[in-house]
């Protein structure tokens, strides 16, 4: 199998960029995944050990991608990193069980951002095409439950969509489901996500045929077009994704400029507060900072400034204080005819 | 449709904002509500929203571009429809030709009716003006503006600017005092072109319409004042990093926007007005004379027909418009 590798995610420098990406891929093809993946607001959640997994296909290509947290963040926000395997989709009619082993050993094939030597001087690039020979990997066996499950899920699958838990159970059926020669290849799934993000795909013409929530306890199969339950597979226990808990944020910051926690008995200021007396008060309460009286008069217009005008109120006084110039041009004159006369009459100097 | 995009360089607070604004503005905030075109929509921003007052996480980060259909009501009273636009801080940083976003926020901006930017307060404090400049992008977006709003061939269009300040409450208190005068003062700075474009149409000398271009600024907290602490100071393209310490209580949060859409509504009446007042002139010409009323009644009566029809378009939209900017303008700080 011949395949390019995709990566996209953020560095200090450049926000979240396609930074490794196929020949043929597009902007409009990296913007679909950007917005599909914008819906996902626990990505501090996912591990590289965990991640959400990804198959699905776009315009010529099919993406096997997985996506999780890294260890970097941006503004206190943990940075994303979805990347894999993008495939000629000519190529997927028979990769289910390459998928599978694929996911199995995702942490090894799927880790493109180690190929890279540093993310944060990194350009974009266009990937190399690479061969894929074979995965030795030991698959699971499937249990007598998955069977069961798998057994219900061929039966409906073309009008039902698989629902997984976002668990070792719900990953190991992904896996079963992959390895079912009875089930439609490519089986196409988003596992680890939410429901914004399957709608959205769905907006975008992609429909899978397995989705992991993180929500989800139970495996269950629901109708694709109205989402409507038609079996819960009770034989497995009842068990939701339960984030690792993120490092707690140390007790002593490291760079603390000042502690804006207030005690109760502190009264908050509001941020602006247009109350004369409250005013009169912030000024008086910061003279000593006033550097000059200019400054001290800018304060003060600053403080009484008028209300801000409207585009129509703003025409109004623009043309009303322009009428007001041209009288006075018009006047002047008349003014100082009349001041000449005046003094050639009385004969005064 | 009143078109409004949401930009601002990355980390300054775009997805914050947006969460808290359609939060607030989903209960109804001084009579003010929302609705979005269809309950899931409000759920994609609330569950974010909720995870960052219960699990004080912060929203991850803007992927993307993101669009969705709303109408603002005051009272239960419809007042307009509108869309919203929400982008990935990078979109500005890039050419158009390296990504889709870039290319997308271009035409979005040539389209809007405004525009709401949103900007680190805590950046324009701390940092020197330069890195301020370019960590809130603030040479990108004048030129974007510049680009498809000011430059001659589209300046008689105009635009409302609202300008959001996001992290007031992080900022050092000399920048607090007065009602944040040196905040304000430091923000015309790093935002000078696009404040001496303003200006300058304010000018009297100016040959374009000043009025075009109302514009104002806000400092605002998503966080409500003490309720969030600096735990890393951020250095280059590091921003602060910032650790919810109580319940969050936004303060100011909707007044840019309201701002946004009062004064389009104002500037759409402004239109509707030169409209009315051209036809005004042209009924005057026609019925001059008798010979003009026999062979061109019909025209006539089409011409009063049309004042009529927009005589009434204004009347609806005057209380809208009213309560809108009555509520917003006051609150808004001049961008000039």
């Amino acid at each position: 199998m011949l395949y390019e590798h995709f990566l996209f995610t953020r560095n200090k420098r450049r926000d979240f960029t396609a930074f490794v990406r196929p020949e043929k891929m597009s902007n409009r093809d990296v913007s679909t995944i950007a917005s599909m993946i914008g819906y996902i607001n626990h990505v501090g959640a996912l591990t590289s050990d965990h991640p959400a997994l990804y198959f699905f296909p776009l315009n010529h290509a099919a993406y096997l991608l997985r996506h999780y947290g890294s260890h970097r963040s941006h503004a206190g926000r943990t940075i994303g990193v979805l990347e894999g395997f993008v495939i000629e989709y000519e190529q997927v009619r028979n990769l289910s069980r390459l998928v599978a082993s694929v996911i199995t050993q995702q942490d090894q094939y799927l880790n493109i951002i180690h190929t890279l030597d540093d993310i944060e001087t990194q350009d974009m690039v266009k990937s190399e095409v690479y061969q894929f020979d074979s995965v030795s990997t030991a698959l699971p066996q499937p249990s007598k439950q998955d069977r069961e499950t798998l057994n219900t899920f061929v039966e409906h699958e073309e009008k039902a969509r698989l629902h997984l838990p976002f668990t070792e159970i719900g990953t190991n059926l992904l896996i079963q489901a992959l390895l079912d020669p009875r089930l439609s290849s490519p089986l196409w799934f988003a596992y680890g996500v939410n429901s914004d993000v399957v709608k959205h795909m769905g907006n975008m013409g992609i429909d899978v045929n397995m989705v992991g929530y993180l929500s989800a306890e139970q495996p269950e199969l629901r109708q694709r077009d109205n989402n409507q339950l038609l079996t819960t597979f009770h034989g497995y226990p009842a068990i939701a994704f339960q984030a690792a808990p993120q490092s707690a944020p140390s007790p002593q910051p490291i760079t603390q400029l000042r502690d804006h926690r207030t005690s109760s008995t502190e009264k908050k200021q509001p941020l602006v507060n247009h109350d004369i007396a409250q005013r009169a008060k912030n000024i008086s309460q910061s003279r000593p900072s006033v550097s000059s009286p200019e400054e001290a008069k800018d304060i003060e217009k600053h403080l009484f400034a008028e209300e801000v005008l409207t585009p129509r109120q703003m025409r109004k006084k623009y043309l009303e204080e322009a009428a007001k110039t041209a009288k006075q041009e018009q006047d002047e004159p008349t003014h100082h005819w009349l001041q000449n006369l005046i003094r050639w009459l009385f004969g005064s100097s | 449709m009143l078109k409004v995009t949401l930009f601002g360089g990355t980390g300054q607070g775009k997805t914050t904002y947006t969460l808290a604004l359609l939060y607030q503005m989903a209960q109804g905030i001084d009579g003010f509500r929302i609705e979005s075109a269809d309950t899931d929509t409000a759920t994609k921003y609330l569950n974010p929203w909720r995870d960052f007052v219960i699990a004080r996480q912060w929203p991850a980060p803007t992927t993307g571009r993101r669009e969705d259909n709303f109408k603002l009501y005051f009272q239960d009273q419809f007042i307009t429809d509108f869309s919203w636009v929400d982008y990935q801080g990078g979109a500005l940083n890039i050419p158009t030709d390296e990504s889709d976003e870039a290319a997308q926020l271009h035409a979005d901006v040539q389209e809007s009716n405004a525009v709401i930017i949103v900007a680190d307060a805590h950046v324009i404090a701390t940092r020197p003006l330069i890195e301020a400049e370019m960590l809130t992008s603030s040479t990108y977006i004048f030129n974007i503006l510049n680009r498809y709003k000011f430059s001659t061939a589209t300046a008689n269009e105009g635009i409302t600017i609202a300008l959001v300040l996001t992290k007031a409450d992080a900022v050092p208190d000399e920048f607090k005092e007065n009602e944040y005068y040196k905040l304000v003062q430091k923000t015309r700075e790093v935002f000078r072109g696009v404040v001496e474009f303003i200006s300058d149409r304010r000018a009297k000398t100016s040959s374009l319409r000043p009025w075009l271009y109302p514009s104002a600024m806000l400092p605002v907290s998503i966080v409500g004042e003490g309720n969030a602490r600096i735990t890393e100071i951020g250095q280059g393209y590091d921003l602060a990093t910032m650790e919810l310490v109580g319940a969050p209580a936004p303060e100011n949060i909707h007044y840019p926007f309201l701002f946004a859409v009062g004064n389009e509504l104002d500037r759409a009446a402004l239109t509707l007005e030169q409209e009315e007042g051209e036809l005004t002139e042209r009924y005057k010409r026609l019925n001059q004379n008798v010979l003009n009323k026999i062979l061109r009644g019909r025209t006539i009566k089409q011409v009063q027909e049309e004042q009529l029809q927009l005589a009434e378009k204004l009347q609806e939209l005057e209380p809208k418009i009213r309560t809108v900017t009555s509520t917003a303008n006051k609150k808004m700080k001049p961008l000039i």
